[in-house]
C-alpha cells in the first residue's frame, strides 16, 4: 500500500522532475535515470524512456547526439523554452498545492484552525 | 572486429534486449542502445557495478511497459501502426536470391541490412555475420571436396548452405523489423 501511494504520488510530477534535472545543463539518458533512481523518483531506466519520448513528442525537451566518444556515442537532452515555461508553471503550482495537501493531511490540527463546523 | 564489451555486458544488454520484446520500438531502441552504449568498453568488475545500479532486466521492462501504457492512454489516432514488413522481406529475398547471382545480390542484401533503421545494431550484426559465417562455410566445403573424389558433394553444399542460411537470417530479419 506504502509503495502503491508513492507510485501514485510520483506518476504525477516525475516528468517535471525530468524538466527540472535538465533546466541548468543537458544530460543524457542514463545520467538521468541514475539521478532520478537515487532520488526513488523513479523506479528503473524503463520507465525514464516513454517519458522523454512523451517529453520530446510535447515539444518540452529536444535529443541530440553527441558523436565526440565514437565508442559512447551519447543521446543528450535539453529543455526547450516551451520546458522551461512549462516548469516555471510546475513551480507557482506546486508549493501551494503542497502546503495545501500537508494542512488537510497533517496529523494535527494546526492551532490556529479553531474553527468548528 | 575487436568488441571490447565484456561477456557479462554482452549477456545483460540481450537478455534487456529480449525482456523489452514487446516495448515501443522507439522506446526499445533507446534504452537497449543508451545501455549498450554505457557498458561498452567497461571492465568486468564496472561493468558489474553499473549492471547492479540499473537492475533487472525484466523490472526495467515492466517499467517501460507501465510507463508507456499511462502515456498512450488508448488514443486510437496516434497508435504507432505496425510497420510494414515491406522493406525486411526485399532484404530477405535479394540476401537469399542475390547470391546465385554472381554473389552480388546476397552484398547488396548484407548492404540492405546494414541500412535498414528499425533493426537493433546488434540484430543487424547477427543477421551480417550469420550469413557471411554460411558463405565461408560454403566456400570451405567447395574448396574442401573439390580435391577429393566427390566434388559434386562440395557443389551442392555450396549451392545449398548459403539459402539455408539466408532463409533462416532472412525469416529472422523480418521478426525482429518493428
Amino acid at each position: 500500500m506504502a509503495s502503491e501511494v508513492g507510485a501514485q504520488l510520483r506518476k504525477g510530477v516525475v516528468e517535471y522532475c525530468v524538466l527540472g534535472l535538465l533546466q541548468h545543463a543537458p544530460a543524457y539518458g542514463w545520467k538521468i535515470s541514475e539521478r532520478l533512481v537515487d532520488l526513488g523518483l523513479i523506479g528503473s531506466i524503463g520507465t525514464l524512456y516513454p517519458l522523454l519520448a512523451r517529453l520530446r513528442a510535447q515539444g518540452l525537451i529536444v535529443a541530440h547526439a553527441d558523436e565526440s566518444d565514437s565508442a559512447r556515442p551519447r543521446k543528450y537532452y535539453t529543455l526547450t523554452a516551451e520546458g522551461a515555461a512549462q516548469l516555471q508553471q510546475f513551480r507557482e503550482q506546486w508549493q501551494p498545492f503542497a502546503t495545501a495537501v500537508d494542512a488537510v493531511t497533517a496529523p494535527e490540527r494546526p492551532p490556529q484552525e479553531g474553527k468548528t463546523s | 572486429m575487436t568488441d571490447p564489451t565484456s561477456d557479462i555486458a554482452r549477456t545483460y544488454v540481450s537478455e534487456l534486449e529480449a525482456a523489452l520484446a514487446t516495448a515501443p520500438a522507439a522506446v526499445r531502441t533507446e534504452i537497449v542502445a543508451d545501455v549498450a552504449g554505457e557498458l561498452h568498453g567497461l571492465t568486468d568488475a564496472e561493468a558489474r557495478e553499473r549492471i547492479a545500479a540499473l537492475g533487472d532486466p525484466q523490472k526495467i521492462a515492466a517499467d517501460a511497459a507501465a510507463q508507456s501504457a499511462s502515456d498512450a492512454p488508448a488514443a486510437p489516432g496516434t497508435a504507432p501502426a505496425t510497420p510494414s514488413k515491406t522493406y525486411p522481406t526485399i532484404t530477405a529475398i535479394v540476401l537469399t536470391v542475390g547470391w546465385y547471382v554472381a554473389a552480388l545480390g546476397w552484398i547488396a542484401g548484407l548492404v540492405m541490412i546494414g541500412v535498414g533503421d528499425r533493426w537493433l545494431p546488434a540484430e543487424k550484426r547477427r543477421a551480417i555475420l550469420t550469413s557471411i559465417a554460411g558463405t565461408v562455410v560454403a566456400i570451405l566445403a567447395l574448396l574442401f571436396f573439390r580435391t577429393t573424389d566427390v566434388g559434386l558433394i562440395g557443389l551442392a553444399l555450396f549451392l545449398v548452405i548459403p539459402l539455408i542460411t539466408n532463409v533462416f537470417v532472412g525469416s529472422y530479419l523480418r521478426r525482429t523489423w518493428r
